[in-house]
């Protein structure tokens, strides 16, 4: 993942979407959320007003990117922009604290795959746009 | 409230027609529709056109084909519940009386492949190759297996009744029977959905005569009621089945009949697993028994509650927005005794129509005669 830092910070590669990950303190993956301030739901990824009680007063919070597979797929037959990326897997996973997050698993065969086993976040290159790497969030098995 | 009749109905095949334009195709349906009413083009007070992807004011340049000039024209986007949806707004403009006829027109040219174009451009679920429809229902599937031992072949089945029933449709888009190793060993799309397990995209269009119950019908025996219908989109803690379940109850509410009731469904099998999600959704079995549902038989052209006699999206097509609309055709000539060589051979008194879509929208039509 330090490679991947590497090339962000020099802008041999640029995140997926802005502000959809961050680097903690401990120099480790964190998703950017959202968390309402009301009443403290929070999602993955950041919404503008909280879908739960429909306060306006939305935070920024920083999620762990750890927790279960709760299902996934194979994608064969992708978008239009993917179609020489496949196949790849999707995974939905709910975080530790709840949180359900949609993202590729990767370093993972195909039938090794369970719901339920542990996952964890990871920076992976998804494609090359424009002569750089597109970056975002993964899971790979903890 | 106004009681709201469907007074007519009417169909374009579903397939690829590349010599005709959406406009086409819609005029042909609602002809048909206003035909089978035997009512006056005069009569219809309002124009509710059901379309994702024909462009601005389709609805208008369709009315202008049926020399329909100077009525509100109404476009209705729901996504694959646009259909349904528009029949549940024709209906509620009929009921607080702005109108007493409404014709909806369900309609779609749609490019071959996996469905392009679903939410924002640029959002991270579309950056990272998430908004795909097969995957969206493949994670469905593998949780439902999962938690409940639902079968690959319990899938597979409801291709293969489907497509069985869409050879009796002349409207049908694929009117090939196939067989359950036909159905498993096609091309894996989003596993465990093979291609056969995922409808088609197509062209297609789909129309209803929606009447205030007062009007003076030509032929009033063959109307049937529309009972009711609720819309619904997902709640933050919610899933697709949930918001699908909630809908058909508040549907049912209105409609004043419980599961108990219904002797047909045509229901939103864009994907295998998603029908059997809706035996279950809709109340038809308990949950997590979906599976075992129809390979007990119960869904069958001879089962207990036929689901999709017309072929469903699996086989009679889905051009988003007729689906909705095509639904409630097979419904009424099903109850009118008129499906020709898949007649059910009781003639269904409740009938319940349900459509479902991107983003979590739910739309539920029940019908009764």
């Amino acid at each position: 993942m330090s490679a991947i830092l590497e090339d962000l910070r020099k802008g041999h590669a640029i995140p997926v979407v802005p502000n959809v990950f961050a680097m903690g303190v401990d120099g480790s993956l964190r998703l950017a959320g959202s968390e309402c301030q009301k009443c403290q739901w929070r999602t993955f990824p950041r919404v503008k007003r909280c879908l739960r009680c429909h306060s306006g007063n939305i935070g920024d919070v920083l999620l762990i990117p750890q927790g279960i597979v709760d299902s996934f797929t194979v994608v064969r037959q992708g978008p239009l922009e993917w179609t020489g990326l496949v196949p790849y897997v999707l995974v939905r996973v709910l975080l530790e604290d709840g949180v359900q997050v949609v993202s590729h698993l990767r370093e993972c065969l195909t039938e090794d795959i369970r719901i339920g086993m542990s996952v964890r976040g990871e920076l992976a290159v998804l494609f090359e746009e424009e002569g750089r790497s597109v970056v975002g969030p993964v899971f790979v098995p903890a | 409230m106004a009681n709201v009749l469907v007074a007519g109905v009417g169909m374009h095949p579903t397939g690829r027609f590349s010599d005709k334009s959406y406009r086409d195709l819609a005029t042909v349906a609602a002809v048909a529709a206003v035909e089978d009413a035997g009512l006056s083009w005069d009569h219809i007070g309002v124009l509710f056109a059901s379309h994702t992807r024909q462009g601005i004011s389709a609805g208008q340049q369709v009315a202008h084909d049926l020399g329909l000039a100077g009525i509100p024209v109404v476009n209705v986007e729901n996504a694959c519940a646009s259909g349904t949806t528009a029949i549940h707004e024709a209906a509620t403009w009929i009921e607080a009386g702005r109108v007493d006829v409404a014709l909806v027109v369900g309609f779609e040219k749609m490019p071959k492949g996996v469905i392009s174009g679903l939410g924002e451009p640029g959002s991270y679920e579309d950056r990272m190759g998430l908004n795909v429809m097969p995957a969206l229902y493949g994670l469905m599937a593998q949780k439902h297996m999962h938690r409940y031992g639902t079968t690959v072949q319990q899938m597979a089945l409801v291709s293969v009744k489907n497509h069985q029933n869409g050879v009796l449709n002349p409207y049908a888009q694929y009117r090939k029977a196939v067989t359950l190793e036909e159905v498993l060993q096609s091309r894996m799309v989003a596993d465990p959905l093979t291609l056969l397990q995922c409808c088609p995209t197509s062209d297609g269009a789909a129309a209803v005569v929606l009447v205030n119950g007062s009007t003076v019908l030509p032929n009033p025996l063959r109307a049937v009621r529309w009972a009711g219908s609720a819309v619904g989109t997902m709640r933050f803690d919610s899933d697709e089945s949930e918001v699908s379940h909630r809908t058909a109850l508040a549907a049912y509410e209105a409609a004043s009949i419980g599961p108990e009731d219904i002797e047909l469904v045509e229901c939103h099998d864009a994907f295998t697993i998603g029908e059997i999600l809706h035996y279950e959704e809709l109340g038809l079995c308990p949950e997590g028994e979906g599976g075992r549902f129809i390979e007990e038989g119960h869904t069958w052209l001879n089962g207990k509650v036929p689901v999709n006699p017309s072929g469903g999206l699996q086989s009679r097509g889905h051009p988003l927005g007729m689906t909705g609309v095509a639904q409630v055709y097979e419904a009424v000539v099903q109850m009118r005794g008129e499906a020709g060589d898949r007649q059910l051979a009781h003639w269904p008194k409740t009938a319940v129509t349900h459509t479902q879509g991107y983003a979590g929208v739910a739309a539920v039509g029940v019908l009764q005669r």
